[in-house]
């Protein structure tokens, strides 16, 4: 059964989302004036086969039986799932810091700590490459393509 | 002789130095990221889409189709060297290239496929140019009940061709076409889903759902897995022998044929060439006791196939508006942001543009020969970075380039949203490109079917009345159930054996 749970849990998650989808669109209106496509079709019947579909992956994952799952090689995993954590959590905290730090000095310290913390690669390494994948960015999108990157409380990169 | 005069105005559009230029910084960078461990076209055309916005449009459609072909190549490269595909299409060539990589024959894997890719790319060409305007006039006759059709085949097509469970892709193509309908309808103005928020009234940006579903996702899937250690090649490795050449080339012309026939369908057309031709290579090369150790055939034929699939698949996308792969409706999504309008018109109303676009196939292909010839073992000094150094590095430029798409920070949360989304469909094998398709032709396939509705009044049985539209429907119904009805009939036909 362990191995049926992420199947059936994603089962869920579809049935759920494709509910939620159809059961918004009823405000809208589905079927308008003669039976004409209104607003609220597309949502409601992209909702329904959502949540069918996903019924059968649920369906599919009852039926299965465990031999046919292959094996998805987590043993010949290196990195771990600690550091996927780490690294959307670190994601996360740049992009929050945006609006504060300015996008590129934002960035430019998530390089530096993915490099030198979660990587391990050596203080001054992930310093130089930080501060160099800032100045990259800065000269391509800020001074050659003129976009301006939000400059944060500094006033840094446009 | 006006289709010789199109094609030689096309060369003339292709070829001025700015687009020329342009051109080759697109080879170069979609090089570049197509070698990265685990990023394809896909991504590479995401990527670096954000760098063509300010360009004239049929610019940076040039620009945008040198990435195409480069992130191909580039693909190959990481595949040869590092058994890692970038892109599904090149995951045949890691099981011939691969080998010989380790036999130490690197070179003559890289040199093969970039010749092949060539070769087939100008047989294909030539093929696209001939049919390109045969399918339009075709498609002029098709109404909004066809276009229907049309649209439900490509997405048939490329939920058929993917992944473990036909459910995952059905389901995440219609969780695609939901996602499309948020933000305002643009048939009537309501606004959809967007709980009071100004951000979401735009609706959801395909090309930040792209940067999250398949760079992101990528690359933090590549950090869980660890990046393999490549191995070296040198430039003087790149030269064939004579026995090379004699043994490739009828497997890179077989391999052009086929894959564009095959990338003209609507589906995942590159892959499925790719993975057809090396079959039909282990059949017919008359060395398929090799197979699988080493043979040059088995590079040769799928980089040609999937090479000419590329531009197979441009003949639905330029004049009937289908894609018919993820990158195709990656590039569709690009035709949209500039305001161009891919189907059976456009090769009336823009044939510069179009016949532009399709020269420039054209110099991508001899460029890409010229630049990788010699470079592939330049480029290919990039898989030696640790990959520890490199993904933050990748990371950074998503979100630069997820922020650039319209310079808004919703941009960038979008794109970590869908990162996270993505990682885990990756995880628990659900396809991404049916999303990104659904996403691209939910807004088109809405359009068509209310202007089906108001023609007929409301009355579905429009549907019936059109022989096109009825021929698409069922060929996407064989698409979807063909695997099950062949379960069923191999079953029926055990059985009976068994009673006799």
């Amino acid at each position: 059964m362990r191995e049926k749970a992420p199947d059936l849990i994603g089962a869920g998650l579809l049935m759920a989302l494709g509910a939620a989808f159809a059961a918004g669109a009823t405000g809208y209106e589905i079927l308008g004036e003669g039976g004409r496509i209104a607003p609220g079709f597309m949502p409601f019947v992209t909702g329904v086969l959502m949540a069918v579909f996903g019924a059968m992956v649920g369906v599919e994952a009852l039926l299965r039986t465990p031999r046919e799952r292959e094996d998805d090689g987590e043993a010949a995993e290196t990195g771990t799932r600690r550091t996927v954590v780490l690294v959307f959590g670190a994601l996360f905290v740049a992009v929050l810091l945006i609006p504060v730090l300015g996008f590129l000095l934002s960035f430019g310290l998530l390089v530096f700590g993915l490099i030198w913390y979660v990587e391990r690669e050596g203080l001054l390494l992930g310093l130089g490459l930080g501060a160099g994948a800032a100045v990259l960015a800065w000269l391509v999108f800020g001074l050659l393509l003129q976009i301006p990157l939000p400059g944060g409380v500094l006033g840094l990169g446009g | 002789m006006e289709l010789l005069d199109q094609i030689l105005g096309g060369f003339a559009t292709a070829a001025t130095p700015v687009n020329l230029l342009y051109c080759f910084l697109g080879v170069l960078l979609g090089t570049v990221i197509g070698l990265l461990p685990g990023l394809g076209s896909v991504t590479g055309v995401a990527l670096l889409l954000p760098l063509t916005l300010t360009l004239e449009p049929v610019t940076a459609l040039i620009m945008l189709a040198g990435i195409y072909y480069g992130t191909q190549y580039g693909a190959t490269i990481s595949s040869v060297l590092i058994a890692t595909p970038g892109d599904s299409a090149t995951v045949v060539t890691t099981l011939e290239g691969y080998q010989l990589a380790r036999k130490g024959r690197a070179g003559p894997a890289l040199a093969i496929a970039a010749i092949a890719s060539f070769l087939a790319g100008t047989i294909s060409i030539i093929l696209l140019m001939t049919l390109a305007p045969l399918f339009s006039r075709f498609a002029l006759s098709f109404g909004p009940p066809e276009i229907v059709g049309l649209m439900v085949l490509g997405l048939a097509g490329v939920i058929g061709f993917t992944g473990s469970s036909q459910f995952k892709g059905l389901a995440m193509a219609a969780f695609g076409l939901a996602v499309a309908t948020i933000g305002i309808d643009p048939q009537t103005g309501v606004s959809r889903f967007t709980f009071g928020s100004v951000e979401l009234l735009g609706g959801i940006g395909f090309l930040e759902v792209v940067i999250g579903l398949f760079a992101i996702s990528e690359v933090m899937a590549q950090v869980r897995r660890g990046a393999p250690e490549p191995i070296r090649t040198r430039f003087r490795d790149m030269l064939l022998s004579r026995e090379d050449w004699r043994r490739s080339r009828m497997s890179i012309v077989r391999g052009g044929f086929l894959g564009f026939l095959l990338g003209v369908l609507p589906g995942a057309g590159a892959t499925l060439a790719s993975f057809f031709s090396y079959d039909v290579e282990r059949r017919f090369s008359g060395h398929g006791d090799e197979f699988g150790t080493g043979a040059i055939e088995g590079v040769a034929g799928p980089e040609a196939a999937n090479n000419a699939a590329v531009n197979g698949a441009f003949v639905p996308t330029l004049t009937l508006g289908i894609p018919g792969s993820g990158t195709t409706a990656v590039l569709l999504g690009a035709f949209l942001l500039f305001g161009i309008q891919p189907g059976p018109l456009l090769l009336e109303e823009q044939p510069d543009l179009v016949w532009g676009l399709i020269a420039s196939f054209y110099i991508g292909n001899l460029i890409l020969l010229l630049l990788n010839l010699p470079l592939a073992p330049v480029f290919a000094s990039i898989l030696r970075l640790r990959y520890g150094l490199l993904y933050p590095m990748i990371l950074l430029l998503c979100f630069v380039g997820a922020y650039a798409i319209e310079n808004r920070l919703w941009g960038v949360w979008l794109a970590f949203a869908f990162g996270v989304i993505g990682y885990f469909m990756k995880r628990y094998d659900y396809p991404a490109a049916p999303v990104i398709l659904g996403l691209i032709l939910g807004g088109l396939l809405e359009e068509a079917l209310v202007q089906t509705s108001s023609i007929s009044g409301g009355d579905f049985t429009i549907f019936l009345q059109s022989p096109i539209a009825l021929v698409l429907f069922t060929l996407a119904a064989l698409i979807i159930l063909g695997p099950y009805i062949a379960k069923v009939v191999g079953l029926v036909n055990r059985r009976r054996a068994a009673g006799e």
